[in-house]
């Protein structure tokens, strides 16, 4: 529990000392305006450099503005013990992101120590950001992530958070349908040549029994007498019985789960390694 | 002093103990938990359950009558030692089962008269349409084979057999399951419930057939069956003319284990046929008796064809009253090659296609 206390007092004090000038932080948040009161990027840990970090807080900016939809980015260097989806959530509310009543928004973590990311979604953030749109831009963020290449992995957020929002505010959220085709891949090849093979070989084996005609007879059914048979026992037993359970999967990838952080509101989101 | 009655878990079949807590009989091993009177009954049952009694009684075929087998010769092979019976008017060159000559040693002696015969109802131009038949359609049959075949010989012969009847007292049990599958809001359940199922009864068999010649392979004359048994007919040694018969070297006694063999297992496949509703059957005891078994000793007709091919001998038979024709062909194995190098391109070819429109679909 002191942990986590700690935890949300670093990431106050974080947010406290990243406020902007720029914005003012008594903002009304139902204006449908820009309610945060914070840089969309913040980087204590001092990952990016100078101008990586500017040209990603104007694509954010920029982002943001047009989508009334807040997307933000921070890079710190530990969780302070907390797990990476709890501390996003800590950010995201404690710095007041988020645009209109719902407090639309989506802000990845990246904690580049404990090598995790988390992105915690709130609003319509949760509608646009689905589980399986999640689960695919992680895909496309870890090579990025792993490899240090931190500003690619940033822009491919921003880029992919508009598009969730947009196809969102089309009427489709994103879902697995959605996911750009791979490559076929070559073991498909091995895999058709070989039931090809086994295809033949019953064709061919077929063809090869039909010359082998000389079969003995296991039973005698032709010569049963019409109507000899009489069924004189016939009883069924319950013995015992036995049931086996296993838990259903619970996670629709086609929408979005939620859960509610440590302040009480209720966030969507994932995350994982790199 | 009562003797201390074990029960065993139909389960597992570990010693089970009554199980004061739930009221239940329990097994230690399994944990599964029985109903007193369920287990008793089942144990009953297990202690009823009886050897198989499979004897045959009455002594098939008759003595011949004085003066009858009078018009019999015996003729004997040299090669493979097969002996044959026809008529006086036969004039019986080679054997029908392996070609080589035979010599006729004189009158028939020491066999017995058969009960009953099927007089052959097709003849000997049947017999070469249904080769030819035979050898359509078969895409791996060799072409030379059927081109440069020529028949050898053509033999119609009545092949005796023993012919068994009785019924079949049979109590079989089973152990069987039934499978639900539901699911609430957390998890899927599978509910399985185990059963001891019983089935007794009897089943009739008539006129079960096995071939009494040595040399003639029983397979080839369980394939050319059924026989009908209406057209049978008592013996007689004019039915002979013009045919040749194998004499019997394989007596009833040494019959009666393929027939019990036949007989158990058609018993056991109808009675298992009564055993609906579940989803597993399996078999856990199987009993059968045989009540008024008899025997009879017959003559079938069969027309033999043999023939010879890059070495190999080719024997055909066809069912003389059904006209059902048996008999295994070499297989081209150049042709079967291509075939499975042709197939194999073609369907891999297909599955790969199939694979691209999955892929495109967004399944694969």
């Amino acid at each position: 529990m002191k942990g986590k206390i700690f935890a949300i007092f670093v990431v106050l004090l974080l947010c406290l000392s990243m406020a902007a000038p720029a914005y003012a932080t008594d903002a009304p948040v139902s204006d449908g305006g820009f309610a945060g009161a914070h840089e969309r990027l913040q980087d204590p840990a001092g990952i990016l450099k100078e101008d990586e970090a500017d040209e990603i807080q104007k694509l954010l900016d920029d982002d943001s503005i047009n989508l009334n939809f807040d997307l933000a980015i921070v890079i710190v260097d530990s969780l302070e013990g907390s797990t990476a989806g709890k501390y996003a959530d800590d950010w995201y509310d404690s710095c007041r992101y988020g645009y209109g009543s719902g407090r639309d928004g989506a802000l990845l973590l990246v904690s580049v120590g404990d090598r995790d990311w988390a992105i915690s979604t709130r609003g319509y953030g949760i509608t646009a950001f689905t589980d399986a749109g999640i689960a695919w831009l992680g895909e496309q963020l870890k090579t990025d992530l792993s490899d240090g290449n931190y500003p690619e992995a940033f822009r491919t957020f921003a880029r992919t958070g508009t598009q969730f929002v947009t196809q969102a505010r089309e009427g489709s959220p994103f879902s697995k349908s959605d996911f750009p085709a791979k490559p076929l891949s070559a073991i498909w090849i091995i895999i058709s040549a070989a039931i090809g093979f086994v295809t033949a070989m019953i064709i061919v084996g077929s063809m090869k029994r039909q010359l082998k005609t000389v079969r003995a007879r296991s039973a005698a059914g032709s010569y049963i007498r019409q109507g000899s048979m009489q069924v004189t026992e016939s009883r069924d037993l319950f013995l015992y019985q036995k049931i086996d359970r296993t838990e259903k999967q619970k996670s629709n990838p086609s929408e979005s789960s939620t859960h509610t952080s440590s302040s009480g509101t209720s966030h969507g989101g994932g995350g994982g390694n790199f | 002093m009562s003797a201390l009655q074990e029960y065993k878990c139909p389960c597992c079949g570990g010693a089970i103990a009554f199980d004061s807590g739930t009221q239940k009989m329990k097994c230690p091993y399994c944990d599964t938990e029985f109903e007193v009177e369920a287990l008793e009954s089942y144990q009953n049952g297990a202690a009823s359950d009886v050897e198989d009694d499979m004897n045959w009684g009455e002594a098939a075929g008759g003595a011949w009558k004085e003066g009858e087998a009078d018009g019999l010769r015996s003729f004997v092979c040299k090669s493979c030692g097969g002996e044959i019976v026809g008529d006086e008017t036969t004039a019986a060159a080679s054997c029908p089962f392996c070609g080589n000559s035979v010599i006729m040693t004189g009158q028939l002696s020491g066999a017995l008269k058969p009960d009953c015969i099927i007089p052959f109802k097709l003849d000997k131009t049947a017999a070469k349409a249904a080769l030819q038949k035979h050898y359509g359609g078969k895409r791996l049959l060799p072409k030379v084979f059927k081109d440069q075949n020529h028949i050898d010989e053509i033999k119609g012969v009545y092949v005796p057999f023993w012919l068994f009847d009785a019924d079949a007292q049979a109590s079989i049990r089973y152990k069987a399951t039934r499978v639900r599958t539901y699911s609430d809001s957390d998890y899927h359940y599978k509910e399985t419930s185990c059963f001891s199922v019983s089935r007794g009864g009897v089943l009739g068999f008539e006129r079960v057939p096995v071939d009494g010649s040595s040399k003639m392979p029983d397979e080839l004359m369980e394939s050319i069956e059924p026989f009908s048994f209406s057209d049978a007919v008592d013996f007689k040694t004019a039915y002979l003319a013009g045919y040749l018969a194998d004499k019997y070297d394989v007596d009833e006694e040494q019959s009666i284990g393929r027939a019990n063999e036949r007989i158990r297992r058609s018993t056991e496949e109808a009675f298992a046929a009564t055993v609906e509703g579940y989803t597993s059957v399996v078999p856990e005891t199987s009993s059968i008796k045989l009540q008024g078994g008899s025997v009879k000793y017959a003559l079938y007709p069969v027309w033999l064809l043999n023939t010879t091919w890059n070495g190999g001998k080719y024997t055909f038979a066809m069912n003389g009253q059904t006209g059902k024709m048996v008999g295994d062909l070499p297989v081209d194995k150049s042709a079967a090659h291509k075939w499975t190098i042709g197939l194999t391109a073609l369907c891999s070819a297909a599955a790969y296609g199939i694979v691209w429109l999955l892929h495109i679909a967004g399944i694969l």
